[in-house]
């Protein structure tokens, strides 16, 4: 027999609302409130062993303690598969349900399925997570999509419990993770894009097989008040390093970062100082680590002390840009701006190939 | 302008005293071969191998693969600007030995140590999973394992690669001369049925001006700041765009026998007449250094696209990083112009494709064919025979790489080091689906 834990809020559980919002986590022994609901769909099939609830404030407010609750009595109840919501178009609710989701399948190996409506800010973090254990089905703005939600549900949960192979999202119903693998269509790309550009000229629908992205809008910080008493650092992503490769960087896809120390030297001098980047002829740059460095103007500016005595950072970060995956290069910017803060810098000439 | 291609399949290669072809059997003069690679003094020590599709075997130090091919009526020679005169090619009637390959693998070291101008070589396996990924697993190869003198520049050694397999390659379907091909294919685009949409392939060159060698060669020349250019599908059936042989051993580049059998020109002729007209193929130079060049460049290929009177074009390309700009630029341009475009790629993504698979968008780009990832990890086994100048290889070509044993098992990252690691231009079924 096929056992679940179903996690609710206080609402779906049948205790109140708002005015419950901070009902501290609890579990009650078999199916209750929307449990119930989920029960009656799956028949005989599977059985949900016991519900879990919270208040929506009381989760957000104290996670850590709310998470460890859940996941001791998920521990202890062993389910097959862990279900969370619908939550529709509730954010706290939703995006409780993503996280709680995300931490059973992580911490517990336990497959996990939610639902939401697609605007549920719950959906934004469920893709951020791409937790490839855990699936979030879509559902109707509001619990007028009740039955049709917990009608799937019940049919997903069955699947997952019999450890059934689940396809790709738009084929299974489920929403994207954003995880991409690799498979073999039924027809050559070249058949599918002769046939999908032909479409596409008679304005017939058509699938692109690539969705496309739309990327953070980066702001950049205000300008500094006044450069010469501020701590400069350099940052490129142009491969410079000491020759030899001591970090053994890769000319393409890097995921670590480093810094070199600059302090009391005046120039880099060719040879001492090697390009390790795939993307751009690096001759040049190897005959003058200036054009990714450029300590000598850096130099100049401290003589003419436009950058203040001392306040150039005694070493310049690193990593080749070449083709850097934008989540690793994310990460790695964060890292970078992390030791630079803690460091005390305020500005940064960044050097980009 | 109607060519005519004469097909003689090969599945056996037989090392011996005597040209021959018989049942698709084929034989050769190990020894006259060896004679016409040692005209060349720049080969320093050379042998053959055959390698059959199924085998336990892997070849190493691979730069290029080409088909043989050989013109028997019309203009020119293949390979125009190489092996022959500078002259139209893609018309008349040209041999070809299918289903086999002649694998230029070479030892050479280069004389640049990192950069997009590196000297790069793969491997292929001919069984296990490398082999279900890759297209040239499934051909019979002869391997022509050879070494050049140390020390010569990349342009000097690409010329030696490259005139040592397309010699060999064309000494062996000469072999063919006077017999009845198997089948014979004719390539003509004359007939124009109005009542279809023109279509065209816009096919993106990633080329590095600075570098002796650009990485693409147009009837021998390396293609640099060049706008698009027109060619005649049929001028690539006869070898008039080859590639740089010291860079093109790595598994998202064509090699010659990509472009002698370029699948999206094949799947356009044989569309030709039925759902559409085959307009040609534009070529169009790629990853220009500056905003201002790739806006150029991609306006530039559109409006020729709109000149040839293009309803849609299929649009794929060659390279990595930011050359893609350029393609999503010429996307953008295509669709401003009211060409239909449908962009045929491979993708990133990282090791479990969780990242982004491609480097740039723009919104126009609503119509794409994935045709799977180049990043993901691939873990081959070992083998039980190695071809090829290298008994250890460097999987990753940068400065202090260590090397590992050829033999293997080998555990790739991502696919760059093995021939047909990606397919580039759809020839497969691969593809990549979001779960």
């Amino acid at each position: 027999m096929t056992t679940i834990v179903h996690v609710v809020n206080q609402f779906f559980a049948g205790l109140g609302g708002e005015d419950k919002a901070s009902v501290p986590v609890g579990a009650i022994e078999g199916s209750v409130g929307a449990a119930r609901g989920l029960q009656l769909q799956l028949g005989a099939d599977a059985k949900i062993t016991c519900t879990i609830y919270y208040g929506d404030n009381y989760f957000h407010e104290h996670k850590e303690d709310a998470m460890k609750t859940v996941l001791d009595t998920v521990r202890s109840a062993q389910p097959d598969v862990l279900v969370a919501g619908p939550a529709f178009n509730s954010g706290r609710y939703g995006l409780s349900c993503v996280e709680v989701g995300n931490a059973v399948a992580d911490k517990l190996g336990i497959p996990c399925v939610t639902a939401m409506h697609e605007e549920n800010p719950g959906v934004g973090a469920y893709r951020d997570f791409a937790n490839a254990r855990v699936y979030c089905l879509l559902t109707a703005e509001t619990t007028a999509g009740m039955t049709d939600a917990l009608k799937r549900l019940a049919a997903f949960v069955i699947r997952l419990a019999h450890n059934e192979t689940v396809g790709p999202a738009r084929r299974e119903g489920y929403i994207p993770r954003g995880i991409r693998r690799l498979e073999k269509a039924n027809r050559p790309g070249v058949e599918r894009a002769i046939e999908m550009l032909l479409k596409k000229i008679k304005n017939e629908p058509f699938e692109s097989e690539l969705p496309m992205e739309v990327w953070d809008d980066m702001r950049p910080a205000p300008p500094l008040a006044q450069v010469k008493h501020s701590r400069i650092a350099l940052v490129t992503t142009s491969g410079v390093v000491p020759w030899g490769n001591p970090d053994r960087f890769k000319t393409y896809r890097n995921n670590h970062w480093r810094k070199y120390s600059i302090a009391e030297i005046k120039e880099l001098e060719p040879g001492k100082w090697e390009t390790v980047h795939g993307g751009y002829n690096v001759v040049y740059m190897n005959q003058n680590p200036h054009y990714g460095v450029p300590l000598d103007a850096l130099r100049a500016l401290e003589a003419e002390g436009a950058i203040g005595p001392g306040k150039l950072y005694p070493a310049y970060y690193v990593i080749p840009g070449n083709q850097g995956s934008p989540a690793v290069m994310q990460r790695v910017g964060q890292e970078i701006a992390a030791d630079l803060k803690k460091d005390g810098v305020e500005g940064v000439l960044f050097v980009a190939t | 302008m109607k060519l005519e291609i004469a097909e003689f399949p090969v599945t056996q290669i037989r090392l011996g005293r005597r040209f021959s072809y018989e049942n698709e059997v084929l034989e050769v003069d190990e020894s006259a071969l060896m004679d016409l690679v040692f005209q060349d003094p720049r080969i320093t020590d050379a042998s053959l191998a055959v390698a059959m599709p199924g085998e336990k075997t892997r070849i190493t130090g691979i730069r290029d693969i080409v088909e043989p091919r050989h013109k028997v009526s019309g203009s020119g020679q293949v390979f125009p600007g190489i092996l022959g005169p500078i002259e139209d090619v893609g018309e008349g009637r040209t041999h070809r030995l299918s289903g086999m390959a002649v694998i230029a693998a070479a030892e050479y070291e280069g004389t640049i140590r990192a950069g997009t101008t590196v000297q790069r070589s793969a491997i292929l396996d001919m069984s296990g999973p490398g082999a279900e990924i890759s297209r040239f697993s499934s051909l019979t190869h002869l391997v022509l394992n050879f070494r050049i003198v140390p020390g010569l520049a990349e342009l000097e050694a690409h010329t030696a690669i490259q005139s040592a397999e397309y010699k060999i390659a064309h000494r062996l379907v000469q072999t063919t001369a006077g017999l009845s091909p198997e089948k014979i294919s004719i390539y003509d685009l004359s007939k124009q049925d109005p009542d279809l949409p023109n279509v065209m392939l816009l096919q993106g060159c990633i080329t590095d001006p600075q570098h002796v060698h650009s990485g693409v060669g147009y009837y021998g020349l390396a293609l640099r700041d060049s706008m698009a250019t027109y060619v005649h599908p049929n001028e690539l059936f006869d070898g008039a765009v080859t590639v740089d042989t010291t860079r093109s051993g790595r598994g998202y580049y064509p090699t010659t026998w990509d472009w002698q059998n370029h699948p999206l020109v094949l799947g356009l002729y044989e569309a030709h007449g039925r759902c559409l007209n085959f307009g040609g193929v534009i070529l169009q130079r790629i990853r220009f250094e500056t905003y201002h060049g790739k806006e150029v460049g991609a306006q530039n290929a559109a409006r020729l696209a709109k000149a040839m009177k293009a309803n849609g074009v299929l649009v794929t390309w060659i390279g990595g990083g930011n050359a893609f700009v350029d393609v999503m630029f010429t996307i953008r341009a295509c669709e401003r112009r009211g060409i239909k475009t449908t962009l045929v790629t491979y993708e990133n993504g990282g090791r479990d494709g969780k990242d982004s698979p491609v480097l740039f968008y723009v919104s126009e780009a609503d119509a794409v064919v994935s045709t799977g990832s180049l990043d993901r990890p691939l873990d081959l086994p070992a083998m039980d025979k190695v071809i090829g100048p290298y008994e250890q290889i460097k999987i990753f070509p940068f400065p202090g790489a260590a090397p590992v044993s050829a033999r293997g098992p080998l555990s790739l990252e991502a696919r760059d080091p093995l021939m047909g690691g990606a397919d580039i231009w759809g020839q497969g079924a691969w593809r990549c689906a979001e779960y």
